[in-house]
């Protein structure tokens, strides 16, 4: 109050400064109410606005909370409906009313995809097929493309997982029945060609073929080229038989079939080695100079610096022309081995005539079945990869049984002193018929290729009859060492054991041992020198080493049992053969572990024929020894000993 | 002493008749030709199925064998007189000679000490007529005992190479004239 007073007062002091001023009061006073009220008309304004303010304001929160309550309500109802939603599946059943269309849309583009590729395959096709038989090289463009695009659907495929089947498989069989077509046209015109010509009737096997027929056999040629190079190139290759020379070989194959293959005498299967081998050898002979003079030139310059360059089947015509042949040759060879099962013997000769047809086809005409390394195996190999272990089985009864007849008879045991000369030693019959078995086995199987078989022969039949007539051997030792030692003779021997060993008796038991021992390790060591063992001596080390090579830089040791691919186990074959095997020793032989047996038998009858002789001595000098009394033999004259021998001798 | 005797092929025959011959003056004869046909029958029977090598090695050790068993069981064993040691030395040539005739050497090697032993056991007791220098029993046994370079010179003088001035003593002693 103090302070407004103040205040006013100094507002009147403004005022009021002269009486002057007092005049003037009532204006001032008339100014001062006129401020007043316009303050008091302020303050109502503020009021009403303030309650105008309030009012909205108490609108606003109204409104907002009525906002609130309908956005409570409206989430409560989404909740409702999200619950409803997801407890409901109408959006995958939407997407799947979506996918057939979708999947429509796609089959149609596929569909197309496929009509064209369909079509490209016809236009190929058409391609290839209207170039011939004129330009077969020209045709080959089209096929080559035909036959790719069928090798990139087969990946394809493979990677989808075996898809589209029918669609792979018909362009593939459109490729093949497009080759077949391709080949069988311009066979065809071979064909033509060779029925105006009358072949191989009319043809002589000296004369020059024409100029038609050496197009046709070329353009054959050049249908096959890709084919042939790409088998000439593959590491293991398998041999293509030329498509011409096939064709020119047909009426051979017919005319071997009518003979060969049909209900005619010549085709019983006993006869395939007196008529199916010669008429094949025949026809080579025949036509050999034929095919080499008019097809050589021809061959030659169409495989120059190709890789079948250096086969004989595709540069040579008559090894052609074999190739050709063989299939026929094969299926009568099939046919003859199943009419004939069981019959082993039959089996055994119908083997050695392979091997020599083989062999004839190997000399005479350099056939090799396109192989560069591994020599051609012949139709022996063929056979022999089936009925190789019957084969073998036949062999070894047939041997065994030899062998127990040999044994059997009635001279075996004896001496046969005309073995040899003076200074001999001579053997027994039984040792001697005993080798010329086995020799006539390792005739059996000397002209198999295959170092496993040849093996199995050795093992399994040779030495198997060596260990038994070694057996034999030893037990006759054994026998005449019961016989003579007193502890034999306490096991009751009867009087003809010992007679028999009376006089030479004892020794000629012992010679026979001897003498037979000496003979097996004599031929032994003589086979051990022969060409064929010590082939098949030198593959086994090779193979043996292979083995242990592998072996120690793998550290399997167990792995050195296993077998060197013959079927037999690696430590078997080194008890049967050598304890060289496998070594770098160079002294060993095939037969080191028999020759060793057999000499240990030797031995021991040499050391039982000097004990023998001693016994024999000492029966003799028995009484010599003890009886003369020699300081009483009376004296017989004056002259010295040998004086005395010496006239004797002289004047007898 | 088998070096006169070595006996050359063509007189094979004429040996075996004058050994039969010869034989009835001895009392060992009955022995020594059944001894002689029984070699005669191995030697015979085993050369012809043998081969010469083993037939060698085998009648080496036989007849190695019966070196010492004669060695050990008649030389070692008897007393001898001259006329004894005479007839044992018979027997033993006919047996070398018999042996050589089918396997030149083995016989003689085989029985070679024996036949070294024989030359000193039949050494004379006085040295026959007309002959002026030569050893006779009782110097070769003087000399024998002596000592070892006596007994050796001995044996060098006489040719024989296997014995031993040992050997020498132990045979002189089986004369009856070296008994006492």
């Amino acid at each position: 109050m103090m302070e407004a007073d103040t205040r006013v007062e100094d507002f009147l002091d403004d005022k009021l400064q002269t009486p002057a001023d007092l005049a003037h009061i009532d204006t001032l006073l008339s100014a001062v109410e006129f401020q007043r009220s316009q303050l008091q008309s302020q303050l109502d304004d503020a009021t009403r606005a303030l309650d105008e303010a309030r009012r909205v304001a108490a609108d606003r929160s109204a409104a907002l909370a009525a906002q609130i309550a309908e956005f409570d309500k409206l989430q409560k109802g989404i909740d409702v409906r999200l619950r409803i939603v997801s407890a409901s599946d109408a959006p995958d059943a939407a997407v799947r009313r979506l996918e057939r269309p979708l999947k429509q849309l796609e089959s149609v583009e596929l569909a197309y995809k496929y009509l064209m590729l369909l079509q490209d395959v016809e236009g190929l096709r058409e391609e290839a097929r209207k170039c011939l038989p004129g330009d077969p090289r020209k045709a080959l463009e089209p096929y080559g493309r035909l036959k790719e695009l069928a090798l990139r659907l087969k990946k394809l495929q493979e990677e989808a997982d075996g898809a589209a089947v029918f669609l792979v498989s018909h362009v593939e069989t459109a490729v093949d029945r497009l080759w077949e077509e391709m080949k069988g046209i311009m066979r065809t015109e071979l064909e033509k060609v060779l029925e105006k010509r009358k072949w191989p009737a009319q043809v002589s096997p000296e004369s020059e073929i024409d100029e038609e027929w050496l197009q046709c056999f070329e353009k054959l040629l050049d249908l096959q080229l890709p084919e042939i190079l790409h088998a000439a190139s593959t590491p293991k290759p398998e041999v293509v038989t030329l498509l011409a020379m096939d064709v020119m070989t047909d009426i051979f194959v017919k005319e071997f079939r009518f003979h060969f293959l049909s209900d005619k005498p010549t085709s019983a299967p006993q006869v395939i080695g007196q008529h199916c081998f010669p008429w094949v050898l025949n026809l080579l002979e025949k036509w050999e100079d034929f095919f080499r003079d008019n097809f050589s030139p021809l061959l030659a310059a169409k495989f120059a610096d190709t890789p079948a360059a250096r086969k004989m089947v595709y540069m040579d015509p008559v090894c052609a022309f074999i190739s050709s042949l063989l299939p026929v040759i094969r299926e009568k060879v099939t046919r003859t081995l199943e009419q004939t099962q069981g019959d082993t013997a039959f089996l055994s000769s119908l083997l050695s005539q392979l091997m020599t047809f083989d062999d004839q086809l190997r000399s005479s005409y350099a056939y090799d079945g396109g192989l560069d390394s591994e020599e051609w195996g012949g139709l022996t190999a063929e056979v022999l990869a089936t009925h190789f272990r019957t084969w073998l089985e036949a062999e070894k009864i047939y041997a065994l049984d030899r062998y127990h007849e040999i044994m059997a008879t009635q001279d075996c045991r004896q001496i046969d002193y005309d073995f040899a000369g003076p200074g001999k030693t001579k053997p027994t019959f039984g040792a001697v018929r005993v080798t010329d078995l086995l020799r006539s086995i390792t005739q059996q199987y000397c002209r198999v290729r295959k170092f496993g078989h040849k093996l199995r022969f050795l093992i399994d039949i040779q030495l198997t009859i060596l260990d038994e007539y070694h057996d034999a051997l030893r037990g006759s030792l054994e026998a005449y060492l019961s016989l003579t030692s007193t502890v034999g003779r306490a096991f009751g021997v009867s009087k003809e054991q010992l007679a028999a060993l009376e006089g030479t008796g004892a020794l000629e038991a012992l010679c026979k041992v001897y003498g037979s021992a000496d003979h097996i390790v004599n031929t032994l060591r003589e086979w051990s020198n022969d060409e064929f063992f010590v082939a098949l001596w030198q593959e086994l080390q090779d193979r043996a080493k292979a083995v242990s090579k592998n072996n120690s830089s793998s550290g399997a040791g167990h792995k050195k049992r296993e077998s060197l691919g013959v079927g037999i186990s690696y430590d078997q074959i080194k008890d049967r053969t050598s304890a060289a095997v496998g070594s770098d020793d160079e002294e060993g032989v095939l037969f080191d572990e028999t020759i060793a047996a057999y000499s240990q038998r030797r031995k021991r009858a040499e050391e039982f024929l000097a004990d023998a002789l001693v016994d024999s001595h000492k029966k003799a000098f028995k009484a010599y020894l003890h009886r003369p009394n020699w300081s009483t033999v009376a004296e017989d004259g004056e002259f010295p000993l040998h004086v005395v021998l010496w006239v004797t001798v002289i004047n007898p | 002493m088998t070096a006169d005797l070595a006996i050359t092929p063509e007189l094979d025959e004429p040996l075996r008749v004058s050994l039969v011959i010869s034989l009835p003056f001895l009392n060992t004869y009955g022995m020594v030709s059944n001894l002689l046909q029984i070699l005669q029958r191995d030697l015979a029977f085993l050369r012809r199925a043998l081969g010469t090598a083993p037939l060698r090695r085998i009648w080496r050790s036989a007849l190695d064998r019966l070196n010492s068993m004669l060695w050990t069981d008649v030389l070692m064993s008897a007393r001898f007189t001259s006329a004894g040691a005479a007839q044992f030395a018979r027997d033993i040539n006919a047996i070398v000679s018999l042996v050589e005739r089918y396997l030149p050497d083995v016989g003689s090697g085989s029985l070679a000490a024996l036949g070294e032993a024989l030359q000193l056991l039949t050494l004379p007791v006085k040295l026959p007529e007309g002959q002026e220098a030569g050893l006779t029993l009782k110097s070769a046994t003087d000399k024998v005992f002596t000592d070892n370079a006596q007994a050796k010179k001995v044996l060098e003088e006489m040719g024989l190479e296997i014995l031993s001035p040992a050997n020498a003593r132990q045979i002189l002693q089986r004369r009856v004239e070296n008994a006492e």
